[in-house]
């Protein structure tokens, strides 16, 4: 083939390549998160929190693809920031904490399992920091959601439908 | 200008008698002209006239300069211009396929809906760990401590449900 067959070829696939085709990020992204979740599992009972959180921030740090639909990614997100929060509080650091439960938080706050973690995480924030009355309005927020999911999963279904988070 | 530039000597005279006489006598004519006035004759018609061949040389000359000839008539192969033109228009070609083929495949596809499963049921236990642990006070972290490992099993639950599509929360 001629230098010139070569370079023909060449931009031929350099224009395929540089046209952007659809692609589904969604899956990579959720197995990648799984796998730091895991990971972070690990690095816990190893009893190496700092790689642990390591390991979490990376989650949080991914660009989350725009494929992914954003009550996915609110879900798998809150559920991190809340581990985030877990370890803060354990590290004695509820400023952290309380941080790591603003961010998760501002993804929404649909009355669902991951927003009452976070709202628990809140809520010993709070007691660590001494501020008794926001932490009680947290948990308190916290128990109206726990208690309509265990409603729900006794199969006595609320007479009202699932919205904010008070 | 001297006096003697403005009148020829006779010398002078004489040379351009010869050069005319050479120049229109066109063959053996200024048989008597010195040979410098015949060569400068020469040049001269050279210069102005279009190179002539002899009749002799004719068939010869043409033999040679036919083939040439019959070269620049017939179109050149435009093989460079065609490489210029496929390297722009073969990847031009390639991406336009891409986007407007893709596009219009994209809109006739059906759009598969996503199905918006709800996240895994938590379990009781879960729930009950969360409960506990909105009561806040107790032992320090202990709630907490359960309801974080509670929700691992949760996790793996909800992480494999979305990665099969299954996404979604409620």
């Amino acid at each position: 083939m001629t230098a010139r067959g070569l370079t023909l070829v060449a931009l031929t696939a350099l224009a395929l390549g540089c046209s952007k085709a659809p692609r589904d990020g969604e899956g990579p992204w959720i197995a990648e998160a799984a796998r730091r979740h895991a990971l972070a599992d690990e690095r816990l009972a190893a009893g190496d929190r700092p790689a642990a959180r390591a390991e979490l921030l990376a989650v949080v740090g991914a660009s989350v693809p725009t494929d992914v639909p954003d009550a996915d990614s609110r879900g798998v997100l809150q559920d991190t920031y809340f581990r985030l929060a877990k370890l803060d509080l354990d590290a004695r650091d509820p400023r952290a904490a309380l941080a790591d439960t603003d961010l998760g938080l501002s993804y929404g706050k649909p009355a669902d399992l991951f927003v009452a973690n976070l709202l628990i995480a809140r809520g010993a924030a709070h007691e660590a920091l001494g501020n008794a009355p926001a932490a009680a309005e947290a948990y308190h927020q916290a128990l109206a959601i726990n208690d309509r999911l265990l409603a729900e999963t006794l199969g006595d279904k609320a007479d009202d439908v699932p919205g904010e988070a008070p | 200008m001297k006096p003697e530039d403005e009148q020829p000597s006779e010398e002078e005279l004489r040379e351009a008698a010869a050069l005319a006489a050479a120049l229109e006598n066109d063959a053996g004519g200024g048989a008597g002209a010195p040979s410098d006035a015949l060569e400068t004759a020469a040049l001269l018609r050279q210069a102005r006239a279009p190179l002539t061949v002899s009749p002799a040389h004719e068939p010869i000359t043409a033999a040679h300069v036919a083939p040439a000839l019959e070269g620049r008539r017939t179109p050149r192969p435009r093989r460079g211009r065609m490489w210029i033109a496929l390297s722009v228009i073969a990847p031009a070609a390639a991406a336009g396929w891409l986007f407007f083929a893709q596009r219009p495949m994209q809109r006739l596809r059906p759009i598969q809906p996503r199905i918006y499963v709800a996240p895994p049921a938590p379990s009781s236990d879960l729930l009950a760990a969360q409960a506990a642990a909105t009561r806040g006070g107790g032992p320090a972290g202990a709630a907490l401590a359960r309801l974080d490992q509670e929700m691992r099993a949760y996790r793996r639950q909800y992480h494999e449900g979305l990665r099969r599509g299954h996404g979604g929360t409620r």
